[in-house]
């Protein structure tokens, strides 16, 4: 090992300081990032964690409202929705985008906090019957109507 | 010093001993924070969308019938297609198009592995390790479970009507060691059906000279798994208590007078043939009497050699059976497989994994 500096006599002090200083900047500035970073991951993950859920809820009753199968006449089932997710509002709407391939319509659910965008699968139901609407989560609640024919989602 | 004693000239060392400490600390903050961050993915993605996926599918399958179409014919009866062409087969369901919520398990036999039990019971499980990866695909968007892996079974609910062990295995080697797995159970009732036996008041055909005529519509073509069995008891004779075989034949066109041409002879190797429960398979006809039991079985390469379009044709399978003319044909016409058929009716449980 070698000393920092072949003359070491008067300059120990400010070489202290600047090392210190310069290092902790840049280990302070690395943490910061790092914890920006992590924090965001996490923080989009969460929002796509709240995002499934209530695109599987919508998804089930969407099922449930199938099933129903009324004979005449309409089945209206209205459900309660999480206003916000991850404190921003979202919006959800049938969509025939399909990144999974399947070649099916999908429940796309986007929010407002950093553009988080989820697709949820309809289970193939809209082979059975069409399944259409778009909502924003704003009332906390939506109306899914089966008039036999069609399965609409609207706000509630 | 405490740091390294082979150094020469120890001052300015303070600034290393800070740089080490900090950096420690650093990577043990850095460690710490991508750990958590790991530790959470698990629970954000995939596996919280396998238990819903897989409810509403276990769900639509045991309460919904199924939907098929190829562009201008549609129907709920998927099964009937499914030979001709799996991408007719929009949606899978496996009740009964008659509002009583019953499984059919015609819907069960076209693409599901069945196994035998007691007493007529049967359990079946898809996919097994001969399922063809294009059928598997098209089994998996029809259930809507594109995304996700699966396996399934349906057993009865009566254990001991069946190799619990054996559909436990089978389970077990098809789910195997997955780390996230969620298994979805239901209950319905299943209604089995198959064809029966006939018996001489049932026989229609050619009366002079004898050749009595079966037919299969097209409806039931999906209750032939592996060949067309066919069995005949208390049989009508007239004039003698002996009468003899001569020859089947098999076909999709009969002239006017409820006969196949010549054309469509099985040669004795083409089908198998059991008298009183033993195999009298062979060369030649046979004579047999009125209290006779015979079980005649084509299988099901010689039914698709002697008619290659025999799933998208559209006719009826005929069967000629040709004997002597001792035995009493009650009509002339045809006589149809659809009038033997029964049902048993039992309560099942059918779990599916999804992974």
């Amino acid at each position: 090992m070698r000393t920092l500096h072949k003359d070491l006599s008067g300059q120990v002090v400010s070489i202290d300081y600047i090392l210190i200083f310069s290092m902790s900047v840049l280990f302070f500035g690395i943490m910061t990032l790092s914890f920006s970073s992590v924090v965001d991951n996490s923080t989009r993950q969460a929002v796509y964690s709240e995002l499934t859920d209530i695109g599987n809820q919508v998804s089930s009753g969407i099922t449930d409202a199938y099933l129903s199968n009324p004979v005449q006449g309409q089945f209206i089932s209205v459900m309660d929705i999480p206003v916000q997710a991850a404190n921003s509002e979202y919006f959800i709407e049938v969509t025939d985008e399909d990144p999974y391939g399947s070649g099916q319509r999908t429940l796309r659910l986007t929010s407002g906090f950093k553009d988080v965008t989820v697709f949820v699968p309809l289970s193939s139901i809209d082979e059975l019957v069409n399944v259409h609407g778009s909502i924003s989560s704003s009332s906390g609640k939506i109306t899914i109507t089966n008039n036999r024919s069609d399965i609409f989602i609207t706000q509630g | 010093m405490a740091f390294h004693h082979y150094m020469q000239e120890e001052k300015a060392m303070v600034s290393i001993d800070f740089l080490t400490g900090v950096g420690v600390l650093l990577m043990a903050f850095l460690f710490a924070s991508y750990t958590i961050s790991s530790v959470m993915t698990p629970y954000s993605g995939y596996s919280k969308e396998l238990y819903p996926a897989a409810d509403r599918a276990a769900t639509l399958l045991v309460r919904d019938a199924g939907y098929w179409t190829n562009g201008n014919d549609y129907g709920t009866e998927w099964n009937i297609v499914w030979d001709e062409n799996q991408s007719y087969v929009r949606k899978i369901g496996l009740i009964k198009p008659d509002g009583n919520n019953t499984i059919d398990s015609r819907k069960l036999n076209v693409f599901m592995q069945s196994h035998s039990g007691i007493d007529d019971f049967y359990w079946w499980e898809y996919p097994t390790s001969s399922t063809e990866p294009a059928e598997k695909e098209n089994v998996s968007r029809a259930l809507g479970l594109s995304r996700n892996n699966f396996y399934f079974q349906i057993r009865p609910v009566n254990e001991s009507r069946f190799n619990v062990s054996d559909a436990d295995a089978a389970a077990l080697d098809a789910v195997g060691e997955q780390t996230d797995v969620v298994a979805v159970t239901r209950l319905a009732m299943t209604v089995r059906t198959s064809f029966g036996d006939f018996t001489g008041t049932d026989l229609s055909g050619h009366t002079s000279p004898t050749k009595i005529l079966f037919v299969i519509e097209p409806d039931d073509f999906d209750l032939i798994s592996n060949g067309i069995r066919l069995s005949i008891r208390d049989w009508i004779f007239v004039g003698s208590n002996v009468s003899d075989f001569q020859w089947i034949k098999i076909g999709n066109k009969i002239n006017t007078n409820y006969e196949l041409t010549d054309n469509n002879r099985l040669s004795d190797g083409d089908f198998s043939i059991v008298k009183n429960g033993i195999n009298i398979t062979g060369p030649g006809g046979f004579s047999f009497n009125n209290t006779d039991t015979i079980t005649f079985f084509v299988p099901l390469e010689t039914l698709e050699s002697a008619i290659p379009d025999v799933y998208t044709s559209g006719k009826p399978i005929y069967l000629q059976l040709n004997v002597n003319s001792v035995v009493e044909v009650t009509d002339e016409g045809m006589t149809e497989f659809s009038n033997t058929k029964q049902s048993i009716i039992y309560l099942v449980k059918m779990t599916l994994w999804t992974w």
